[in-house]
């Protein structure tokens, strides 16, 4: 007997055995999207019909990627030239050559390219994965999901990608378990002798981008919805910030890294046992952000750059790690001040035994008494007591730490020493003049070396080099001890953007009258110091642009301060609105970007969302004016967050730093067959201009990079008054900083209307020198498929 | 030995490295005989060196060989107000284009066969360089900055600020000689 004739099916994990249907004829009649895992039916209630692109594979989106890369080639930087990754190698791939396995130098980049998103994106895969898991444990699978008051498409990116709906933390793991094995199949192209295209390698870099941004997303609306993290608030609290904020005369609890857990336990452990307040818990990096949406009396200390600064500072009685982007000797740096280490990650074990079965009072006592320089804790509640009990009971023994570690006289008496090899600053990221800073620091100047604060990074692998053994990083942050006095205010991460927001500013977004939405994120890797953030979006939060942050780069806006002592966040509104400046939170809330500009276009523009992927990404290129800045990205996950912006058509900027990604995605403006459109409204092929002009774009000076983001928050849908608002502040901050008007103006002027009524003589003028021709404004697509009429 | 090796002591390159320029005759001779050249610059050109300023020298150069200078640095008004063959562009931008056979130049006049490099981070000339290694190999490539860079065709060795100003010194009385 014949029991089903099935339309569709796609096959999400082998060990769910999670089946989807897109039409099911049955002996009791014809079903529509039943979604069958192994122990359960789930009869979808999502009133919105299924896309065209449920879950897809590597192959569905496809066109869409080359659609893309035709316009954005790929420039390859090899940062490597040879191969070593099988034992044909290694390979020198250079000027032409191929390997043993016959890839080429193009594709063996784009290869490695997306053997780091693989990695990013895997990162924050098994992140959610475990949060997932552990608030299952906690609160059980049923908890639904609640992002707050205003907010009802909880989940745009998962609904766009996976056609689901999620309404409990269950329905998360289906949509993991989609990833998963996604992400099983992009790895495996890297496997010698499997791509070798390096456009396929490329387009498979946006799927595992896609991804990425799935698995963030779920992370987020995961601890949100459970954790009682701020829901969508715009007034989320403000959060003490700074090294100046630690009460030192308290026990000191340092927590880094992403994964809130064993933070969460460590916060817990202080209320139950009313000791809030008197032991001070401090963050850096995300764990940072995501303790403080925990609890407002979290201090955030600063951005991943400054670990080892903290630690030295002696602050700290106990530092716990729980994953990503730790400095991996850290436990080295916590031992020289005999701080306690405790390690809570499978991920990050670091060669530490396992006592998370022990006696909790056995494990402080083996700790305190330094026994053990550090211990492994798989349980976040464990973490927690042990953490406390720890810090409560070291704390009076590591009282001289605390203070100043190297003086005025030690600094001037170690500069004495220095050979002058250069191997520190041959060796220095941002190529510091150290050497020169020790010269004048042996002769009592200890200002070349204190001005070189700023820029450092926090790398410490000057100090790895030096033939005199000087500890460089020290020296160069204890020259002037201001920052130890240093108080900031950051927003604490509200989380997604609401509906009513997106109703509200949609569309003016849409039209251009709201110039642009910019989200600076990222990590802390800076050529030139983080100021140049700061810089950069209170420039365009005054312009009223939309101002976006997350993770490091949401720190930094908020640690430099205006005249009147006030930071970025107390200057502006955190609402998602024209002037507003929105700390979304940590890494995973990056997602809530990605959401925003698919709720435009969807709430918005009222575009079908379920499953529709391409055209929600074709309605984000053409229409929605946002650009991701990504001014100190370094690590895998920098690179898969970007690849899932440039798959939804948002161009992502990057210091100098990010050229160590290897490759570009750049339009050429120069060649008018490439910015060939589909005019929607009538099936025409029209030219309508490089707008965005790139989709991966690196910059070498912050003015470069703020003229950029002007330019590429054009959109081809622009209405003539957008148009004109977002010519003239691309105009006046081109004229700003190099005090002419931009030669490619004539590109982005459609018609008469678009110029900016204050620039109209200057302009016209141009457009003559140019020989500048009307042009119509096109309703733009590019994809055949959504023209209404073919003429 | 460190005069030859990348400025950066990470910096590897793969198995072809640049030529070393020694002599200031010999960057004049390259140049002249550079066909069409487009000089790439970078920030760094606002350096004041102990005579002149870094910028002084380059449009020196640029005029001396009729060469288009390419920059998207804050120094680009100052080199505009001087020469009239110059584009704001990003390097990286520019050297995606230089693999096309079909890119007649900046200015529309044909594809360069010369490319100076100065003033970039160090790095960033690096990767710019390696792209232009593999990607554009019948363009000959130049860094007149004070570090050596492997992955030029010809490059300065590393050398100390005075030593630099005096090379360019005398490669600007060669070229106008
Ligand atoms: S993977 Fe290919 S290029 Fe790399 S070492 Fe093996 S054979 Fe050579
Ligand atoms: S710690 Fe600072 S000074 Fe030392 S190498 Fe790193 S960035 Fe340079
Ligand atoms: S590595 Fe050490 S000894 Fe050498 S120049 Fe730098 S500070 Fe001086």
């Amino acid at each position: 007997m014949k029991c089903f004739s099935i339309k569709k099916v796609s096959l999400v994990s082998k060990k769910d055995l999670y089946i989807k249907l897109k039409e099911a004829t049955t002996t009791l009649g014809v079903l529509r999207d039943v979604e069958i895992s192994i122990d359960r039916i789930i009869y979808e209630e999502f009133e919105e019909p299924i896309g065209p692109t449920p879950m897809p594979s590597i192959k569905d989106l496809r066109s869409w990627d080359y659609t893309l890369l035709k316009r954005y080639r790929p420039f390859y930087m090899p940062f490597c030239e040879l191969c070593c990754l099988c034992t044909f190698g290694k390979c020198d791939l250079s000027m032409g050559k191929r390997g043993a396995c016959g890839l080429d130098m193009a594709a063996q980049q784009s290869r490695i390219v997306l053997l780091a998103c693989c990695i990013g994106a895997a990162t924050h895969t098994s992140h959610a994965k475990h949060l997932v898991e552990y608030l299952i444990e906690r609160y059980g699978r049923d908890i639904p999901l609640d992002l707050g008051e205003g907010v009802g498409v909880e989940a745009p990116i998962v609904r766009l990608v996976t056609g689901i709906k999620p309404r409990t933390l269950r329905d998360l793991e289906d949509v993991l378990s989609y990833v998963d094995n996604q992400l099983i199949h992009l790895l495996a192209s890297t496997h010698t002798g499997q791509e070798g295209d390096a456009l396929d390698f490329e387009s498979k870099v946006l799927h595992v981008g896609m991804m990425d941004h799935l698995a963030m997303e779920v992370a987020d609306i995961a601890q949100i919805s459970v954790m009682g993290f701020p829901k969508s608030d715009p007034d989320a609290p403000l959060i003490d910030s700074g090294f100046g904020i630690v009460d030192k005369s308290k026990p000191v609890i340092m927590v880094v890294g992403h994964n809130v857990p064993s933070a969460a336990g460590i916060i817990d452990y202080l209320i139950e046992n009313g000791l809030l307040g008197q032991v001070e818990v401090t963050g850096l990096c995300c764990t940072a952000h995501d303790a403080a949406r925990y609890n407002p009396r979290t201090k955030i200390i600063g951005p991943i750059s400054w670990q080892v600064r903290y630690i030295r500072s002696g602050l700290p009685d106990v530092v716990v790690v729980d994953e990503q982007c730790i400095k991996t000797n850290l436990i080295d740096e916590a031992r020289k001040v005999d701080a306690v280490f405790i390690a809570t990650s499978e991920k990050n074990c670091q060669g530490l035994r396992d006592r998370t079965e022990d006696p909790v009072d056995e494990v402080v006592k083996d700790l305190v008494e330094r026994r053990e320089d550090g211990v492994l804790i798989f349980d976040a509640e464990k973490v927690g007591e042990v953490a406390v009990k720890a810090a409560i009971a070291l704390a009076p023994k590591r009282r001289q730490y605390k203070e100043k570690p190297i003086s005025r006289e030690a600094i001037i008496e170690y500069a004495k020493r220095c050979i002058k090899c250069m191997e520190c600053v041959r060796t220095c990221p941002n190529n510091l003049p150290i050497m020169d800073a020790m010269g004048a620091a042996a002769k009592g100047d200890l200002s070349i070396l204190s001005g070189l604060y700023e820029q450092c990074i926090g790398c410490v692998k000057c100090e790895g080099v030096c033939r005199a053994k000087l500890p460089i990083h020290s020296m160069i942050v204890w020259a002037d001890d201001v920052f130890e006095k240093e108080t900031f205010k950051v927003r604490a991460g509200r989380g997604a953007i609401k509906d009513t927001e997106i109703r509200a500013v949609g569309g003016p977004i849409v039209f251009g009258e709201i110039p642009g939405v910019i989200a600076f994120v990222g990590c802390s890797n800076y050529a030139y110091g983080g100021r140049d953030v700061y810089e950069m979006s209170e420039e365009f939060a005054k312009r009223r642009y939309i101002i976006l942050a997350s993770g490091c780069a949401a720190m930094t806006l908020g640690m430099y301060k205006d005249e009147e002592g006030k930071t970025l966040y107390e200057r502006f509104p955190g609402s998602f609105d024209a002037g507003g400046v929105v700390n979304v939170g940590s890494c995973v809330s990056n997602a809530h970007i990605a959401g925003a500009a698919i709720k435009i276009a969807n709430i918005f523009a009222r575009r079908p969302l379920r499953a529709n992927y391409e055209e929600i990404a074709d309605y984000v290129l053409n229409r929605v004016g946002a650009v991701g800045v990504a001014w100190g990205a370094m690590s895998q996950k920098a690179a898969s967050i970007a690849s899932g912006f440039w798959r939804l058509g948002v161009p992502v900027i990057v210091g100098p730093h990010g050229s160590k990604y290897r490759r570009a995605l750049l339009g050429r403006s120069d060649r008018e067959e490439d910015w060939v459109i589909y005019n929607a409204r009538t099936g025409e092929k029209v030219y309508c201009e490089p707008a965005p002009e790139h989709l991966f774009y690196m910059a070498e000076t912050k003015e470069e990079a703020i003229v950029m983001i002007a330019k590429l928050c054009m959109r081809p849908n622009d209405t003539t008054k957008g148009r004109a608002i977002k010519l003239s502040h691309y105009a006046d901050l081109y004229k700003k900083f190099y005090n002419a008007l931009p030669e490619d103006i004539h590109l982005f002027v459609r018609t008469p209307a678009d110029i900016p009524i204050t620039m109209k003589d200057e302009i016209l003028a141009l457009l003559k020198e140019k020989d500048w021709k009307e042009k119509t404004i096109p309703d733009p697509t590019l994809l055949p498929r959504l023209i209404r009429r073919r003429e | 030995m460190w005069r030859s090796e990348p400025w950066m002591k990470a910096e590897v390159p793969g198995t072809r490295r640049a030529t070393i320029i020694e002599k200031p005759e010999l960057a004049a001779e390259l140049l002249k005989q550079g066909g069409r050249i487009l000089v790439v610059c970078g920030n760094g050109v606002s350096t004041v060196l102990s005579k002149r300023s870094l910028l002084d020298y380059i449009v020196d150069v640029a005029e001396a060989v009729d060469a288009h200078i390419a920059t998207s640095s804050m120094a680009y008004a100052k080199i505009k107000s001087r020469l009239t063959n110059a584009t704001w562009i990003s390097p990286m931008e520019v050297a995606h284009r230089v693999p096309d056979p079909e890119w007649m130049g900046l200015d529309g006049k044909g594809a360069y066969k010369t490319m100076v490099f100065i003033g970039l981070p160090y790095y960033m000339t690096w990767l710019i360089l390696t792209g232009l290694k593999n990607f554009a190999q019948s363009v000959k490539t130049i860094s007149l900055d004070r570090f050596y860079q492997p992955n030029a065709s010809w490059s300065l060795r590393n050398m100390n600020i005075g030593e630099w100003e005096q090379f360019l010194e005398a490669l600007v009385n060669k070229l106008k000689a």
